[in-house]
């Protein structure tokens, strides 16, 4: 019996060819599955909600047109990570009725307002928005810088719109990993929020909202942190369209209970 | 021929998993240095202000209160002004020591008894030191006395006050057995707040864990 | 046949990787929140240190209470998350703080709110500050415009002072040069009660701070101590030796005895509440040596709570009810731990020095203790899991027995 059937196969050589063609149509499928995008939708129906094609020239087109100034002064900065310039901003201290000026005229206050006369302290008031400003921009460029350095390592999907987009998810995921950890808090033990994000076609977020909040008002904050710091470095979803998916955020290594 | 068939499907369905996975770290890998080249534009050009106005689209702005807030704290803040108490009467001890002469040579002849620590039982020789002071109590029947007890500072305070309460009470119980009126005997505690040796060593605890006995009258 | 079973097995075998409902986002363990405490804004002959006051209260108030990390002065509110930022003014007979919180990375408004009146309030209105920034952020309000009562020997005997919870602004209570102890806050925080020998007996005193009237509500033969209010402020748990022993009782606020709740020939003493008022939590030797009872509030269902240690005393309950924190005797002095109303997760919070006398903070964030660590007796806080302690009184005072309002 034995020896009938290894007569009629061709041995373990043989036995390995087999394997290997199989290997080779299991190759053609995945490859095959990965030029589908089509398909995921019905896969995966909650993050690829809403996958409404919109028409976009290019994909890069997500890059704001008013923020070009800008652009020239922030990439130098990230490099002297300290600041300076926050620092000489602090001894000057009037400049703080400014805020509430500028927030809330309403709720100026009236007592600081009186010492300086009014053409003067609004050109400091000015002066004092834009040094402000500059420290948040640092902050945030700060970050950002970090999260880029780390964003390489996981990698991201071309914004291509030739490709299909399989991996958009992941590599949203990726971001906002990263995001997080730079921004985590939490009070409690086991926190999760559970949030839809809309990437819309120029690679910005759309929208986000809630679905369930963690009741830990920390926990919550720190995801919002966390998605609008991803949401500044984005690539646009792939194919011109946009992207929407939920998301569970949750400290690492802590099971869901509740 | 069936265990061949198994050996190949196990090959086969680990190839399977392991050319599925290469090839979605393929792409992945291949992308790389695209997104780092597309990264960084947008990061400098998004302003904050822009970017975070999308993430959270109510943003009710917040004025100061100052309606609520000052009518709140413009009330007197400086509540706690209590008024100065007379400072009345010591601990009635005193008062006792001052009475009548005899009165003072009977306080003499009233010895302290002593405890072990967290114990209120009556040592052998703190029942004849209590024999003794009923003979006293017995030959003076108008005076009055109370029985203070006292504990040393190593326990709880609370439950000092409870122990040295039953301190007073064991030496009260033995005097009356030995038929002195219960009328005459009265009991504080003074848990750990009277110590009579200020040190922190045991001499100091032995000589604070104490009945002492004060004529009142 | 055999290619058909891979086909199908190879289709579905990536799918269930991503089939799930959610992407999942997870980060390590938490950070802190970087908030820049910015210099206050001293416009016109404002003083000067009062910038500096404030800045250093802000701090002080706002690393105690946990998920903060202060940035350093000199970093300026680059790499911070939230700044909050104050403006002082001096109009007429009174003062002004203005104290706004904004957050950098979401680029809003936290919160805002100015306070008025006098000079001498200016640090109760920062603190109020402190209380609504923890409000804001983390949805629930500080403590920081709590009183500490507490105990002091400062001059030769023990008298009940108040003082802020940072240890500012300590006020005389008693004034009758003997034995005044364990004070305890209504709920209101407008009254105390105590016990004084003030007129011989240990007697338990009603007092209101405001306006410094007193009572004497309980004065049977014997002691009259450790007195607690009732979390609704209508009864109160009372040590009284009255009946030969010392045994729990319930009297109301005018003293009259509702019930008594222990009848054992052991020591009872040291009862505390749980926050819905329904259990008390107490200390008696009944097993030999003194242990932490719960027992229902009509004294029923008693049962033991602490397993270990020989001698485990002053319970007190957490305002959540989750906790409960006591002191327990380890070698010559006391240390400070707390446990699950069940009896799980015993901890230990101290290890410095004897420290005893533990009570939670009106929210539950801090246990304040008394503790010799450092030569005299001081009051002392850390935060509920046992980290930052920190001295609050003088450091040659002799205090003790400290107990946290809620704000007045």
């Amino acid at each position: 019996m034995k020896r009938g059937l290894t007569a009629r196969y061709p041995g373990p050589g043989g036995m390995f060819i087999v394997s290997f063609l199989c290997h080779a149509v299991a190759l053609a499928i995945v490859a095959n599955w990965n030029l589908f995008g089509e398909l995921k939708p019905d896969e995966t129906p909650v993050t690829y909600v809403d996958m409404v094609t919109l028409p976009v020239a290019s994909p890069q087109s997500g890059t704001p047109a008013p923020a070009a100034e800008k652009a020239v002064e922030a990439p130098p900065q990230p490099a002297a990570p300290p600041a300076p310039p926050p620092v000489m901003s602090h001894p000057v201290q009037p400049a703080k009725p400014a805020k509430p000026a500028a927030k809330a005229p309403a709720a100026a206050t009236p007592g600081n307002a009186k010492e300086t006369p009014a053409a003067e302290s609004n050109d400091f008031t000015q002066r004092m928005a834009k040094l402000e400003q500059l420290a948040q921009e640092r902050r945030q460029a700060e970050v950002l810088e970090r999260l880029k350095k780390k964003g390489t390592r996981t990698g991201m999907p071309g914004a291509k719109g030739a490709e299909a987009g399989s991996d958009y998810p992941t590599y949203l995921q990726s971001r906002l990993k990263d995001a997080l950890k730079e921004v985590m808090v939490s009070q409690t033990k086991s926190p999760y929020v559970i949030a839809t994000i809309t990437v819309s076609p120029d690679g910005r977020i759309a929208q986000y909202h809630v679905e369930k909040g963690s009741g830990d008002p920390l926990f919550d904050d720190a995801v919002q942190r966390a998605v609008t710091l991803a949401g500044k470095s984005l690539v646009p979803p792939p194919g011109g369209a946009k992207f929407k998916g939920m998301f569970r955020f949750r400290p690492e290594g802590v099971g869901i209970n509740k | 021929m069936r265990k061949k068939i198994i050996g190949c499907l196990v090959v086969l369905s680990f190839g399977a998993l392991f050319t599925g996975g290469c090839a979605k770290k393929d792409v992945v890998r291949s992308e790389e240095p695209i997104s780092a080249v597309q990264t960084a534009p947008p990061t400098a050009q998004t302003t904050p202000a822009e970017v975070a106005r999308p993430a959270q689209p109510v943003q009710p702005a917040q004025e100061a209160r100052p309606e609520a807030q000052g009518g709140a704290t413009a009330q007197p803040m400086t509540e706690t002004t209590p008024t100065r108490e007379p400072a009345v009467a010591q601990e009635a001890p005193k008062a006792g020591q001052a009475a009548k002469a005899p009165a003072a040579e009977l306080q003499a002849e009233l010895q302290k008894i002593y405890f072990n620590f967290d114990s209120a039982d009556l040592s052998e020789e703190s029942r004849g030191v209590l024999s003794k002071n009923a003979d006293y109590l017995s030959k003076q029947p108008s005076v009055k006395v109370r029985i203070e007890g006292n504990c040393d500072e190593r326990g709880s305070d609370d439950y000092n006050m409870a122990l040295g309460e039953r301190r007073a009470k064991a030496a009260k119980d033995y005097l009356v057995n030995l038929g002195i009126a219960s009328d005459r005997l009265a009991t504080i505690s003074y848990g750990e707040e009277k110590p009579v040796d200020q040190g922190h060593d045991e001499a100091a605890w032995a000589q604070n864990r104490r009945d002492e006995f004060v004529i009142v009258k | 046949m055999r290619i058909i079973l891979l086909l199908a097995l190879l289709l579905f075998a990536p799918q269930l990787v991503l089939a799930q409902g959610y992407i999942d986002v997870t980060a390590p363990a938490s950070r802190k929140l970087k908030i820049f405490v910015a210099p206050t804004s001293l416009p016109g002959e404002a003083a000067p240190q009062v910038g500096q006051e404030l800045s250093e209260l802000f701090g002080f108030d706002l690393g105690l209470a946990g998920p903060f990390e202060i940035s350093p002065r000199d970093a300026g509110m680059a790499g911070a998350d939230l700044v909050l930022k104050s403006a002082y003014s001096v109009q007429g007979g009174g003062v002004t703080l203005e104290c706004r919180l904004v957050d950098q990375v979401l680029n809003r408004e936290v919160t805002a709110k100015r306070y008025t009146g006098g000079a001498r309030e200016l640090r109760r209105m920062a603190h109020a500050f402190s209380d609504e920034v923890l409000r804001a952020v983390t949805g629930q309000k500080g403590p920081f415009t709590g009183k500490i009562a507490y105990v002091t020997k400062a001059s030769g005997n023990k008298e009940v002072f108040v003082m802020d919870y940072d240890g500012r602004n300590p006020q005389r209570v008693t004034n009758n040069g003997s034995i005044n102890l364990k004070p305890d806050f209504a709920p209101s925080g407008k009254e105390i009660i105590y016990t004084s020998y003030k007129k011989g007996n240990p007697d338990l005193y009603r007092r209101e701070l405001f306006t410094g009237l007193e009572a004497r509500i309980s004065s049977r033969p014997g002691l009259n101590a450790m007195g607690a209010f009732s979390p609704d402020g209508s009864k109160i748990a009372l040590v009284m030796t009255k009946d030969g022993n010392s045994e729990i009782y319930l009297i109301g606020r005018d003293g009259k005895e509702l019930a008594r709740l222990t009848n054992s020939h052991a020591i009872d003493v040291s009862p505390a509440w749980s926050p819905d008022g329904s259990r008390i939590v107490f200390v008696s030797d009944r097993l030999g040596k003194p242990q932490v009872f719960i027992m229902d509030a009509d004294g029923g269902n008693v049962r033991r709570l602490t397993a270990n240690g020989a001698y485990n005393v002053t319970p007190r309950w957490s305002p959540k009810g989750d906790r409960i924190v006591y002191a327990r005797k380890e070698g010559s002095g006391f240390q400070i731990y707390a446990i699950n109303p069940d009896g799980t997760q015993d901890t230990q919070l101290t290890s410095a020095g004897s420290n005893e006398h533990p009570r939670f903070s009106p929210d539950g964030r801090f246990v304040v203790f008394s503790s010799t660590r450092s030569g005299s007796e001081g009051v002392y806080l850390m935060r509920a899991d046992g980290t930052s302690q920190t001295r609050i009184s003088p450091s040659n005072g002799q205090d003790s027995h400290p107990t946290w309002s809620g704000n007045m």
